[in-house]
């Protein structure tokens, strides 16, 4: 379906545009989210939050972005939010095994990766997700990020200079088949 | 510089020729290459699988938009019925309008008939000589609203009869008090009382009695 008669059908209030919608962005969206606040429960919480959002304002989008990115701002200002929010009662808490995914505990590759992950910025793994986990080019980055490409190849080189260090400590290489 | 190379390198921004230089000769570089690369390869894949929320999301975009309705709907169906209690009190209150007087039979004096009538007035003929006596019993039991003196020429005295001096004593009682009123009266000697067949009062208002002391 086209960008635009989508979003006009979403404007209309149209159901099959909306489960159109959901279901050709819930992955890519899920996926950020995830990375971003680390959590299965709260990253489905703000998947729905995301769309719920999406149909009550679509009336206000005004073509200016692609629909994606306007989805992607929504659910990252909802997902920096609850992390504002988890901040504040993480202060009391003893540091958690990071809700590891049940995905990457049998492999050792991944779990060091996620442990990696965990000790980045938010916007270093809102990077390397974009880029490496979802593999968007730069200039899609740049445009989701309303950043310039420049400065999107800067940030992936230093985020995946920082994770790189990160695993390093955890022997990520040695695991890895052949010498470098 | 040469790690923002090989990164842009391995997203293929930049051609094999544009840092293979770098490569070759530099085995730091090339580990650093590999590493990365390496890295990259164990990111692309774990992409997880996402819940599918299609259904409970435009299910739930949905429940507002019939809720909104649905409060709406009870919205008007209040403010029918506000109207249409409004407008048959306000019938109510219109039949009303005309002061609603409730009626009760009086208590019936000593000596007199039942009474109910369609007047609230009492007229009693009494001697002058007993004006004190009157006088006593007014007091304890109402107000004296209005005295009238002069020569009599009411029709209740023969027009051939010469006139005679007259007073008259509008009083006026609560209506439980008219029977108390009425006895005490009928106790004066010669106290002539001109009862209505009926008397209507309501539990409101006060009764006239129009005394007539005459010169015997």
């Amino acid at each position: 379906m086209e960008e635009e008669k989508l979003v006009k059908n979403l404007k209309q209030g149209d159901i099959e545009a909306r489960e159109f919608l959901v279901v050709h962005t819930q992955s890519y969206l899920f996926n950020v989210i995830f990375q971003v606040v680390r959590d299965r429960a709260l990253a489905e919480d703000i998947l729905e939050e995301t769309f719920l959002k999406a149909f009550k304002y679509i009336k206000s989008f005004k073509g200016e972005s692609r629909l994606l990115t306007w989805l992607y701002r929504i659910a990252m200002n909802i997902a920096k939010e609850e992390l504002k929010k988890e901040k504040r009662v993480e202060l009391t808490k003893i540091p958690q095994d990071e809700n590891i995914p049940a995905e990457f505990t049998l492999d050792e590759k991944k779990k060091i990766i996620w442990e990696g992950l965990s000790h980045l910025s938010t916007e270093d793994r809102e990077i390397i997700t974009l880029i490496d986990i979802q593999g968007l080019p730069y200039d899609d980055v740049s445009y989701v990020l309303g950043i310039p490409e420049g400065t999107v190849k800067s940030r992936i080189a230093r985020a995946r200079d920082r994770l790189r260090e990160e695993i390093l400590k955890n022997n990520f290489f040695d695991k890895i088949n052949g010498t470098f | 510089m040469m790690k923002e190379k090989i990164t842009e390198y391995i997203d293929k921004n930049l051609s094999k020729e544009e840092v293979e230089e770098l490569l070759k000769d530099n085995p730091e570089a090339l580990e650093y290459y590999h590493q990365i690369l390496a890295m990259k390869e164990t990111l692309t894949d774990m992409q997880l699988r996402s819940p599918d929320v299609s259904s409970k999301v435009v299910e739930k975009a949905r429940r507002p938009f019939v809720f909104r309705y649905r409060y709406v709907l009870v919205t008007i169906s209040v403010a029918l019925i506000v109207s249409i209690l409004f407008i048959k009190n306000y019938r109510e209150n219109l039949a009303l309008k005309e002061p609603e007087v409730t009626l009760k039979t009086a208590p019936v004096p000593p000596g007199g008939e039942s009474y109910m009538d369609a007047t609230q007035q009492i007229d009693v003929e009494i001697k002058k000589s007993d004006e004190e006596t009157v006088s006593t019993v007014l007091e304890e039991y109402g107000d004296i609203i209005l005295i009238e003196e002069g020569e009599n020429e009411d029709s209740r005295h023969p027009p051939e009869e010469p006139p005679k001096p007259t007073k008259i004593i509008h009083y006026s009682i609560k209506p439980e008090n008219i029977q108390k009123v009425m006895e005490e009266l009928q106790k004066i000697e010669g106290a002539k009382v001109t009862f209505p067949e009926h008397l209507p009062y309501s539990s409101e208002e006060r009764i006239e009695i129009i005394i007539n002391l005459f010169e015997k």
